[in-house]
């Protein structure tokens, strides 16, 4: 059983290509993805705002760290998920591929947004600076930009297809965008601090920190995944709408 | 009364060692946008779903009626 599927990739992504099968599926993962978001972001709100202790030379304005630094990680793995996604649905044409890419844009949008923000917040203080020219911090505008192009791309066409492909085609050379994000506080002299839990060797942080940073970082993700889910959903009603709509008006 | 000026709203917002005109806004703009992505995603899910499956109702009657009794004639 399933031999021939093992053989080829597509084949076996084809079976949950299925909407009715996804639906069964996004259904029974909700809830759940929802409940990992409430659980990890209450655990990580407490510990991130009054059980871990203020940094030695950045006060308490370090907790800004639980919120920028998670929506940072979301930024660059949402990203990557849609790039991933646009491959999928070029090269095999994969239905739900596209859906994915549509829905997942905004809510990278967003945590890009909200990465620009805190960072902002937090470079006042430390740097004396709300924002500097340096290539971490263009690099991630340059990002919001990729994700805004990809909202509009993908809305720009009358036939949702063409948009979708033109979409995929901007996702896939802005990929390029991500290891420059995440190598440009080595490449280049910046006022940014450099990572201090995805390393190489091990993480650089004090557990009291890690903790809440973890968790959080755990919610977003649960975030992601519910928030996904319902949009995937709402656009998979809005095509029927559209097909229902369209064979009324035929006959 | 250890404290004599005790302000409930400085109790429930602590001043984060002089940084809390800076920590409280990045969590809440954080808040607000991801809110308000949930809040927008959850409603467009549930009017789409909502009308779609009306949409089908309406054409379900619609062939309902073009086409009576067509199972009950004889088998």
């Amino acid at each position: 059983m399933g031999q021939k599927d093992r053989n080829r990739p597509a084949a076996t992504m084809h079976r949950y290509a299925n909407p009715a099968r996804f639906l069964r599926l996004a259904r029974t993962a909700q809830p759940w993805a929802a409940a990992l978001t409430i659980i990890c972001l209450s655990a990580g709100l407490y510990l991130g705002l009054f059980a871990s202790p203020a940094e030695y030379q950045q006060g308490d304005s370090v907790r800004i760290m639980y919120v920028h630094v998670p929506a940072a990680w979301m930024a660059l793995f949402v990203y990557t998920s849609m790039a991933a996604a646009s491959f999928a649905a070029l090269v095999w044409k994969h239905p739900l591929a596209d859906l994915f890419a549509k829905a997942a844009a905004p809510i990278g949008a967003g945590f890009t947004l909200i990465t620009l923000a805190t960072g902002a917040l937090w470079g006042k203080p430390m740097w004396g600076a709300w924002w500097v020219w340096d290539a971490r911090l263009t690099s991630v505008l340059v990002l919001f930009f990729l994700y805004l192009g990809h909202i509009a791309l993908t809305n720009a066409f009358d036939e949702p297809t063409r948009g979708a492909r033109a979409a995929a085609i901007l996702a896939l050379v802005g990929f390029v965008n991500v290891p420059i994000i995440k190598f440009s506080v080595d490449w280049w002299n910046t006022l940014h601090q450099p990572s201090s839990v995805l390393r190489l060797d091990r993480p650089t942080i004090d557990p009291s920190m890690l903790w809440p940073l973890l968790l959080m970082g755990v919610a977003f993700t649960g975030y992601f995944l519910w928030v996904v889910i319902l949009r995937m959903r709402a656009e998979i009603a809005a095509r029927r709408i559209r097909a229902l709509r369209f064979s009324r008006a035929a006959g | 009364m250890k404290n004599p000026s005790f302000d409930p709203i400085l109790a429930v917002f602590p001043d984060m060692g002089g940084y809390g005109a800076y920590v409280w806004p990045a969590f809440a703009i954080a808040a607000l946008v991801l809110i308000g992505l949930l809040m927008q995603s959850l409603v467009s899910a549930r009017r789409n779903e909502a009308e779609a499956a009306a949409l089908r109702a309406e054409r379900a009657a619609a062939l309902e009626a073009a086409q009576p009794r067509e199972a009950g004639h004889g088998a």
